[in-house]
């Protein structure tokens, strides 16, 4: 019975390599998926990466093992509870960016049809307002019909 | 008032400046030819001074760059093999070979890494094809999966000489 509680107790505390890579890969998973929402998981990422490489030194020095396999487990638990808070943080920015590019392409619509609308009344006022103080003299009231450039 | 001609122009050049920059709106962020890199380098962390020649269970120490350009985070595992000159590899077939290490490394998009290798090989072998593939994990599957890119080393693995 002894046995048996210590096996049970053993085998909750101690996770082998494997299980502890399985763990982390399935938060790799949810990670993607928090990237997918529009989430900035570069920090998680770099956090995951630093308890994969905990992992994998195992294979080299397996010293220390128990040690370095809880903390690339708290390392990776840190991650897991980190994602839903990333989650809305990348909703929240993915509606920002949205709504940022929405006005965006409005603005240059509006002022295409801005320019269309006003670039002749503009052109026209800065032609009158360059010539302001033009006296216009007619010099030729007999044969001005050739030289006359004005339409109609 | 000015010519409808020039109103069209004006137009006309409006609409292509407008689509340009709205263009240029939608695809910022985007990637859009997401690659993956895998490179070898030598025991000075460059590329060269490749060893040609080794001991069996003589320690190779080689570096192994990773960079990741797909627009996503990425879990690569790379799988060194120990093939021979039949073996055969493309973009699409990973390597009939045995799987003699493993490294594997995540990384968020524009971000590279260099893993240090230290192989020992237990056979003597001549024109044998140290080769390294690149895996990744796949989150949908949840398996590895070849991502087409690999690179080698050739090698002749020789027996020490005994006195």
């Amino acid at each position: 019975m002894l046995s048996i509680m210590l096996f049970l107790i053993s085998g909750a505390t101690c996770e082998t390599e494997e299980e502890v890579i399985s763990l982390l890969r399935d938060v790799y998973s949810k990670l993607v998926e928090a990237e997918r929402a529009g989430a900035d998981v570069g920090n998680a990422s770099q956090q995951l990466n630093k308890a994969l490489t905990l992992i994998k030194s195992l294979e080299g020095d397996p010293t220390n093992r128990e040690e370095v396999l809880q903390q690339a487990i708290s390392i990776i638990r840190e991650v897991d509870s980190r994602i839903p808070a990333l989650i809305e943080e990348g909703r929240r920015v993915t509606f920002y960016k949205n709504l940022y590019n929405g006005l965006l392409i409005a603005f240059i619509v509006s002022l295409i049809v801005l320019v269309y609308v006003l670039t002749p009344r503009i052109f026209w006022s800065l032609w009158i307002r360059a010539r302001k103080h033009w006296i216009i003299k007619i010099v030729d009231t007999d044969g001005g019909g050739q030289s006359d450039r004005r339409r109609g | 008032m000015i010519d409808d001609e020039v109103k069209a122009v004006i137009m006309a050049i409006m609409i292509v400046v407008g689509a340009l920059s709205i263009a240029q709106i939608l695809t910022s962020g985007r990637v859009s030819e997401p690659f993956s890199a895998l490179g070898l380098l030598g025991p000075n962390m460059k590329i060269g001074d490749y060893p040609k020649t080794v001991l069996v269970n003589q320690t190779v120490r080689l570096y192994l760059y990773v960079d990741n350009h797909e627009g996503r985070t990425m879990y690569y595992i790379i799988y060194a093999k120990l093939g021979n000159k039949s073996t055969e590899i493309s973009e699409n077939r990973s390597a009939d070979a045995p799987i003699l290490y493993t490294y594997e490394v995540i990384l968020p998009h524009g971000m590279n890494a260099t893993i240090p290798v230290s192989l020992k090989f237990d056979r003597p072998a001549i024109n044998a094809r140290l080769i390294f593939e690149m895996w990744v994990y796949d989150s949908e599957t949840r398996t590895p999966r070849y991502h087409g890119r690999w690179t080698q080393l050739w090698l002749n693995i020789t027996a020490p000489v005994t006195t």
